[in-house]
């Protein structure tokens, strides 16, 4: 007659410990109990477990340190003493690059150039006349033989 | 150990930082080039005229040129840098104290391979054009200009140039600050011709 009852037992002992058995269903549990020595000490076991759940005390949050051996805190740092480096090299590099490569002058810039290298010229033309030298007819350049020749010993 | 690792990863670091404008620094100057700044043949602050152009505007100047004057395109494009200082001379004495940095100038360029194609004087007027050859061409011009009440220049044209070219089209341009010079018969523009 409690056979049934017994297999049932684990299940109705969660439901009785939650509250959750109508006064006739406890009451029947109960009764199995009374009767029932192997499901009386599994309602005990229940009990217990229950009560001692409800004695431990609240664990704080903590944060656990992470071990560090001195080789990784040194690696670490040469690490760090490497991307140092390859950030100085890399934006030494960058910045030549930045001061050798002339920046692109701006329209009127040009324009501006254009006429400077224009007067330039023209400078060089008004002194080879007023030196009565016509540039064109070469005689810099004979000259420039001539003095180069007597240079040689 | 690891501290001077450290340290030597932080000096490494400033070497290089420190270095890089110190090897731009002692970069020599083009074969043509004169060196203005320890010429120093006029003051700075009394210039009337002050032209530095360098290789990537000239370049420019080129592009920007080569369709309304491609003669003038083709000599830009050949040419390294242009410097030009012109300095007001009021009356002969300015001249007189010019002088002697003129003859340092001369001696300057005398003695680093400038060979003068003119040395002109007349009517205390000067003239002195120098030519820097390599490898067989020409790569560099300078002109020393004196005239007593009007100006003095100095003039350095840096690059592979010919100067009957150079003249061809200088004497072509027309640059009003320029007209003052009255051009002898021999040098009137090609146009004129």
């Amino acid at each position: 007659m409690n056979e049934p009852l017994c297999d049932e037992t684990p299940g109705l002992i969660e439901l009785s410990l939650d509250g959750e058995l109508t006064v006739d269903e406890e009451a029947r549990l109960q009764a199995h109990l009374a009767a029932c020595r192997s499901c009386g000490r599994e309602m005990a076991l229940a009990l217990r477990i229950r009560r001692e759940l409800r004695a431990l005390q609240p664990v704080a949050a903590q944060v656990i340190p992470f071990p560090q051996s001195s080789a990784r805190r040194g690696s670490v740092r040469l690490l760090l003493a490497a991307a140092m480096l390859a950030l100085a090299v890399g934006g030494t590099i960058a910045l030549e690059q930045i001061r050798i490569r002339p920046a692109t002058p701006a329209s009127p810039n040009v324009a501006q150039a254009t006429a400077e290298a224009r007067y330039a010229l023209a400078y060089v033309g008004k002194v080879g006349c007023r030196a009565g030298l016509d540039l064109r007819d070469g005689l810099l350049r004979r000259r420039l033989s001539l003095a180069a020749s007597t240079d040689e010993p | 150990m690891r501290a001077s690792l450290f340290l030597g990863a932080l000096l490494a670091l400033l070497v290089l930082l420190a270095g890089a404008p110190a090897v731009r620094a002692v970069q020599p100057l083009d074969a043509g080039a004169i060196p203005f700044e320890d010429l120093d043949l006029f003051p700075h602050d009394k210039l009337s005229v002050e032209i530095n152009l360098e290789g990537p505007i000239l370049r420019m100047v080129s592009e920007l040129t080569k369709s309304e004057d491609p003669d003038f395109a083709k000599v830009m494009a050949g040419l390294k840098a242009i410097r030009v200082q012109v300095f007001p001379l009021k009356d002969k004495a300015g001249a007189e104290l010019l002088r002697p940095k003129i003859d340092r100038a001369v001696r300057w360029l005398e003695d680093r391979g400038w060979h003068s194609a003119v040395r002109a004087r007349e009517k205390g007027e000067e003239t002195y054009i120098y030519l820097k050859e390599a490898d067989g061409q020409i790569v560099g011009l300078t002109i020393l200009s004196v005239e007593p009440g009007a100006e003095a220049a100095l003039i350095n044209i840096v690059g592979k140039l010919d100067p009957a070219e150079l003249g061809r089209i200088g004497r072509n341009l027309n640059i009003p600050q320029l007209q003052k010079a009255q051009p002898r018969s021999h040098c009137v523009p090609e146009t004129q011709q």
